[in-house]
This record gives C-alpha cells, sequence and structure tokens, in this order.
C-alpha cells in the first residue's frame, strides 16, 4: 500500500477547527485559531483516518512540537496539568500522523527525542499529583513506546555517524529509567560498544545499582543531564527502600546511632526533615537527629512515600526538551 | 558428481524409499557439486531428468538451478530455487500418511536453505536497505515454511511409532531457533520451545538435536535472566554433547562457565586448557584472589567477546563476589574480627579504583551485610566493621546465589 501523502499545511485541519468550534470543544489553551492544534483520535469504524487534508505532513509536525513545547509549556496561569493533558494528547495525535503517512527514519529521528525528553520531564513534574489527575504508569508507557522505538531506528540504520549522539542519549534515558533492571541492560548491550562516556556511565551505574551498591549513585547523579536527573528522581522513592533496608541490616547493632544529616545525603533527600519522615515511616527510631537502625524494626510492608528529589533546571525547560542544534 | 547414471538412479533411491540417499542427492553441502560443469552441463542434466519422466523431475532440475545460481554467487535466486524444492517435498509428506522415510531429505533441504538464507545475508552485494528487506522477507518465507513442515509432523499422531514424523519436530524447531537468535529475537521463540518441553515423549528424539535443544534454550533465559534454569539446561546440553566434538562443548562451556560462577563454582585451569578457553583465564584468577581492578580490566578487554556470546552481564553480577574475597582474604591477613572501615577504603583504593571512597567503602560492606555474603555490623561511631567470630564469610551455593541476586530480588521476612 502506498503510504498517504500529507496535504494539511496548518497544526489543526479546517475541518476539525469548524468542527470543534461549532461544537464548543476548544480546549483552554486554545483560544484563537491560530492556537487550535489537532486532536488525538481513535481510529473508529466509518471514520478513515487517512486522508490528505487530515494529515499534516513532517515539516509541520515538527512545527507543531515547537510550537507546544515552547510556548504552551510556558505557559504559568494554568495547572501543570492541564497543560501536560493537553500536550499529551497532542503529541500523541502527532505520533498517530506520522504513522499513517509513513514518515521516513530521518523524520522519525527528529520527531521523537523532543517526545521522548517531554514525557521525561513530566514524570518529575508530575510525580506529586493525584493517580486521579495524573497517571505515572501511562506517561512512563508512552516513554517507553518511544525510546524504543527510536532505538529500534538506530539499530536498523547504524551507519548514521551523525545521529550518534542522539541515540546515545536516548539509550542511556531508557537505562537510566529502569536502573537496575537486567533485561533494559540486555537491550543497551548494543550500543556500549560504541565507547560512549553517557551510555557506559549508565550502564555502570544500572549494573552497580543491580548489584546493590548504591555507592556512587549520588556522585554519578549529579554528573548527570537534567533530563535524566527527572527520570531518575521518580525513582529514587523505592530505591531509598533497598538503601535504608541494607542500612538497617549492616548496622543492626544495639546503640548504634546514625545521625540524619548523613542519612539525608544517602538517601539522596532535600532536606533532614523529609529523612525523618521516611525514617518514621520505615518504623525506624528516631531520638534527637539520630536513627537507631535496627533490621527486626524496618517495616519492609509499607509502600514508599513519594518524595522527589528537587531538581535545578539552570537552563530554559522548552531549550532542554527541544534540544536546538546550533 | 552429478551424472545422467547418478540422476537417474534418484528413481531407484525413491522406489526404495531411501530417504537418505535422495537426502544427500539433494544435499548443497558435501557435494562434489563444482565438477559437473566439466563432464555435464546443467542443460544435458536437465534435459535428462525431463526426458525420463523421474519422480521428483521438477525438484531435481530445480535443485540443479539452484547449484547453478550457488555457482554464480547470486543467493537470492538460490534461496528462492531451494525454497521452492522445500516446499513441494513438504506437500509430498502432508499426503504420505503413515510413513516417515521423506523426513530426512526434508531435513536436508531445509538445513541447506538456512544456509542459504545465511550466505545471503553474508555474501549478497545489493545495497543495504534493499538487502535489509529482502532477508526480512526471506526470513519470514523461511519460518512459514518451517511451521508448515512442524505443523504436519507434529500432528502425526496416529501413525505407528515407526512411521511416525514426531522424531524430527525438535529438529525443526532448533532450525528455527536459530535464525531467531541470529536476529535476537528471543522472545519469538518461547512458544517453540514450550510445544517441545510440553512433549510427552521426549526420548523420541534424537541426542543430537537434543544436545542443540538445549544449548539453545539455556542461551534464551540467560537472555532472559533466569540464569537457574538455563544452568540446568546448559548442564544437560553438556553432559549429552558427543565426547569428541570439542567445538560444541567450548560453545556450551562459554555459557556455562559464568552462570557455575555465579554459584561460587570455578572453572579449573585444566578445563580451560582443554577447551581453549583463554577468555576466562584472567578472569578466574582475578575471581579467586579478589582482585578488582584486574576483573575490571578482563571484561573490558573482552568486552566485545563477552557480548557476542550474550555473558556480559552475568560477569557484570559477578562483582559482589569478587569484593568477598578480597574482604576475605584480607580478613584472613589482617587476623582480627574488629577493621576500621578506612582500611577496608585503603584496601579498596589499592585494589579498585584509587578514588574510593570511605562512603563507597562503607556502602559495599552494608550490601554483603544484607546479603548474607558477610557476618557482622558496622558502627558509625567507631568507624569500623566488626565481623562475627564464628563464620564470618559463609559459603554454599545458595550464599553464593544471593551474592550476585538483583538488589529487587533479595527477599528479606
Amino acid at each position: 500500500m502506498v503510504p498517504v501523502k500529507a496535504t494539511c499545511m496548518q497544526m489543526c485541519p479546517k475541518d476539525e477547527i469548524t468542527m470543534r468550534k461549532s461544537r464548543k470543544l476548544l480546549h483552554q489553551l486554545e483560544r484563537d485559531p491560530y492556537q487550535m492544534v489537532k486532536c488525538f483520535s481513535r481510529s473508529a469504524a466509518g471514520c478513515s483516518l487517512n486522508k490528505p487534508h487530515l494529515l499534516r505532513p513532517p515539516s509541520v509536525l515538527m512545527n507543531t512540537i515547537s510550537y507546544l513545547l515552547n510556548d504552551v509549556l510556558k505557559i504559568v496561569n494554568v495547572p501543570f496539568n492541564i497543560i501536560y493533558d493537553f500536550i499529551d494528547d497532542r503529541l500523541s495525535a502527532i505520533k498517530q500522523d506520522a504513522t499513517i503517512q509513513e514518515v521516513s527514519k530521518q523524520n522519525w529521528m527528529n520527531i521523537l527525542p523532543p517526545i521522548i525528553r517531554f514525557y521525561a520531564y513530566a514524570a518529575y513534574m508530575c510525580y506529586e499529583y493525584n493517580i486521579n489527575i495524573y497517571d505515572p504508569y501511562l506517561n512512563m508507557k508512552h516513554f517507553h513506546e518511544c525510546v524504543l522505538k527510536f532505538i529500534k531506528i538506530c539499530l536498523e540504520d547504524s551507519n548514521e555517524t551523525t545521529t550518534d549522539e542522539l541515540c546515545s542519549e536516548m539509550v542511556s534515558l531508557l537505562i537510566v529509567a529502569n536502573l537496575g533492571d537486567y533485561n533494559v541492560l540486555q537491550q543497551g548491550l548494543p550500543f556500549i560498544s560504541k565507547k560512549n562516556n553517557l551510555v557506559k556511565k549508565t550502564m555502570l551505574l544500572s549494573v552497580n545499582i543491580m548489584n546493590g551498591n548504591f555507592g556512587d549513585l549520588l556522585k554519578v547523579y549529579n554528573e548527570l543531564p537534567a533530563i535524566h536527573q527527572c527520570v531518575i528522581s521518580v525513582q529514587l522513592p523505592i530505591l531509598r527502600k533497598y538503601i535504608l533496608q541494607s542500612m538497617c541490616f549492616g548496622f543492626n547493632c544495639k546503640n548504634n546511632f546514625f545521625p540524619i544529616s548523613i542519612l539525608t545525603n544517602c538517601l539522596l533527600l532535600n532536606n533532614d526533615k523529609e529523612t525523618t519522615e521516611v525514617c518514621k515511616h520505615y518504623g525506624i527510631l528516631m531520638i534527637d537527629y539520630k536513627a537507631e537502625l535496627s533490621k527486626s524494626l524496618f517495616n519492609i510492608e509499607v509502600d514508599e512515600p513519594r518524595i522527589r528529589k528537587k531538581i535545578q533546571f539552570n537552563v530554559n525547560v522548552s531549550t532542554m526538551i527541544l534540544h536546538k542544534q546550533k | 558428481m552429478y551424472t545422467e547414471d547418478y540422476v537417474l538412479a534418484t528413481t531407484t533411491f525413491y522406489n526404495e524409499e531411501n530417504g537418505l540417499a535422495l537426502a544427500n542427492f539433494f544435499s548443497l553441502r558435501d557435494n562434489s557439486s563444482k565438477d559437473w560443469s566439466q563432464k555435464n552441463t546443467i542443460d544435458d542434466l536437465q534435459k535428462i531428468a525431463e526426458d525420463n519422466e523421474l519422480d521428483f523431475e521438477v525438484e531435481i532440475v530445480a535443485h540443479l538451478n539452484v547449484l547453478k545460481a550457488v555457482s554464480e554467487k547470486k543467493y537470492d535466486e538460490a534461496f528462492k530455487g531451494q525454497l521452492a524444492i522445500f516446499q513441494n517435498i513438504v506437500k509430498y509428506l502432508q499426503s504420505s500418511d503413515s510413513e516417515n522415510w521423506m523426513v530426512p531429505l526434508a531435513n536436508t533441504v531445509c538445513v541447506d536453505l538456512r544456509y542459504l538464507l545465511n550466505a545471503f545475508d553474508t555474501l549478497d552485494s545489493s545495497s543495504k536497505k534493499q538487502k535489509l528487506e529482502k532477508y526480512n522477507d526471506f526470513q519470514k518465507k523461511y519460518i512459514d515454511s518451517m511451521m508448515m513442515y512442524f505443523r504436519i509432523c507434529s500432528g502425526d499422531t496416529r501413525a505407528p511409532a515407526r512411521h511416525s514424523k514426531r522424531w524430527t519436530i525438535m529438529f525443526i524447531v532448533n532450525q528455527m531457533l536459530k535464525v531467531y537468535h541470529k536476529i535476537k529475537k528471543f522472545h519469538l521463540t518461547t512458544g517453540l520451545t514450550k510445544t517441545i518441553l510440553m512433549c510427552p515423549d521426549k526420548n523420541i528424539f534424537p541426542v543430537a538435536h537434543v544436545v542443540t535443544f538445549y544449548y539453545y534454550t539455556g542461551c534464551k533465559e540467560i537472555f532472559e535472566g533466569k540464569f537457574n534454569d538455563a544452568r540446568e539446561n546448559l548442564i544437560i546440553a553438556f553432559e549429552r554433547c558427543y565426547r569428541k566434538s570439542i567445538k560444541n562443548k567450548k560453545l556450551i562451556l562459554q555459557k556455562l562457565i559464568p552462570l557455575n560462577m555465579l554459584q561460587g563454582i570455578m572453572p579449573s585451569l585444566n578445563l580451560l586448557k582443554k577447551y581453549d578457553l583463554d577468555v576466562f583465564m584472567d578472569l578466574t584468577t582475578s575471581l579467586k584472589t579478589g582482585n578488582v581492578k584486574l576483573f575490571r580490566e578482563c571484561i573490558d578487554k573482552h568486552e566485545v567477546c563477552y557480548m557476542k556470546c550474550g555473558i556480559y552481564l552475568v560477569l557484570q553480577k559477578l562483582i559482589n563476589i569478587v569484593y568477598r574475597n578480597l574482604f576475605k582474604k584480607f580478613f584472613l591477613i589482617a587476623n582480627n574480627h574488629i577493621i576500621p572501615v578506612e582500611t577496608i577504603a585503603a584496601l579498596l583504593k589499592k585494589f579498585d579504583d584509587p578514588e574510593t571512597s570511605f562512603d563507597n567503602a562503607q556502602s559495599l560492606l552494608v550490601n554483603m551485610i544484607y546479603r548474607g555474603t558477610l557476618r557482622g555490623y558496622l558502627s558509625h561511631a567507631h568507624k569500623k566493621v566488626v565481623l562475627s567470630k564464628k563464620d564470618p564469610f559463609p559459603t554454599g551455593r545458595h550464599v553464593f546465589d544471593k551474592t550476585t541476586r538483583s538488589i529487587n530480588e533479595i527477599g528479606h521476612k
């Protein structure tokens, strides 16, 4: 079957603009017609999605991505979860358009990275939302779909040297999004031989965590780019549980007290107050800014407290996500 | 060598139901196929085949064409021709109830077909993109035909055991496993291996097939991280492997040795020498002596080789055992139950990373105590590790097993 040739030169097809205006289906972020972006809609019986005038060619898709991640992401007077829902939906439509018209591999290589970075960033930004407002599982599912697609394309034409940097960024993102996961490490192996620093570094970090050696977590964490820190930050709660539990085994002795300030550092928490909170949560005894680590008191049954590590974004977030080529 | 007589003899083979002789005729491997052009041109032979109403007329003509294509290095044509032969033979098999003499022929043809697929992949000179598309297409066709063959054989349950085609299904599965393993799509093999493992009559399969099957199943399980299953299957493969096929034994050992190391079983120097497994030489020494630096260097040095074997990550998991051995050696020399963490850090600076900090050393110790590799406790106030007076470094398979497990797999109640 010959792929459809897309002809819609706007972010939103004319048909959809009139339809949504008449039915009052405008999103609160789409006040003007030129701000409207094509919605994601599932394929259903009776409605054909592959009409040329409904599909946007790759160049328009790229413009739409940069509009979403530059202009919409910056909006501050709207809660972030609404912005997230909006961008998430519109990005899905972009992926759908690209899939239907079967864009070239080169185009996919341009389209996917900003989307992947957006999901990584959103994982961090939305972490403290209630599950009814934001579903972290779905967000990471979208993230993995995109990353795995990107990696598949990378593996298929590995002779492209220009995309090496991009590819290693994506592979390392996948690895840090699944720290300590043997199967994900297996998938990343083909990329390690290129002697890329970032892949190698994240790979070693993940191997160390798999082996239970958390010693260099903080050091490597600080060396990684902010977008990598985003996905690590949301995994820290479960890692803290492992760290704290193993420390309870290691320092298991009567009258053996451990200062909280050091624990804050070990557990990658933001301040001592949070550390006290986490320790109490797991049933650890606290006496005067000191914790008595004991394996019998550690409560393994409770869920991990959802505390993320705060990240300082030194650069503009949109620039970071779009990663504009100089 | 193909002569008129040989071509005509196929009728006799057919009438005598001599599958092996026919298989030999159709084999692309050990035929002196280079000679045929000198004595008889291919056209002559084809004419003979056509004139004499042979039983396999179409296939013989196609076979001669394949030979021609191979000699001209046109592997795509050769593959297509061979595929047609294979499909025809599978059809004959389908219609021949309660007889299995044609199985060797079908097996030979399908192995050659796979070789042609590989030859196309490595030797064809067309552009990369085109080749990839074609290769994927060929591979799909190959798997489809093999599945057809598989269904016929596995469904042949009513025939008496002597005439049943069931004994060859493991062979068919093996061929498909080889294709899937080449492209590293292990998830597609799960269904295939399951059908074999669920077979009620596993003793009907020839040993040669069993060895291959368990080897590939083991490889797949290593990829999936099921080390204990993989180890069991590879041991079956190793024990039943033919004594003199050193090459196969070496292949199995390359995977089995790291899995055994996970459980604390180290290979002897004699074994490594016997099977020429130099890549494990330094690795074993560094493991035994606890030289972390050397261990890491070894992995870096043979990185490509280990990755090709699929054991890279298994070896990375061994690091905890290296640390254990290092600490144990030190403990035996120090001969003291209380050791300052600072001393351990100094030890690590010498035998591991020169930049090891106090915290690094402490977190390593915490991890070892947590896993039960080391018995004792740490004291923060005195900055010392206190080892248990009784058996501070326990041994035993379950201890090592726990030492090398992933962090999320350790269950402490």
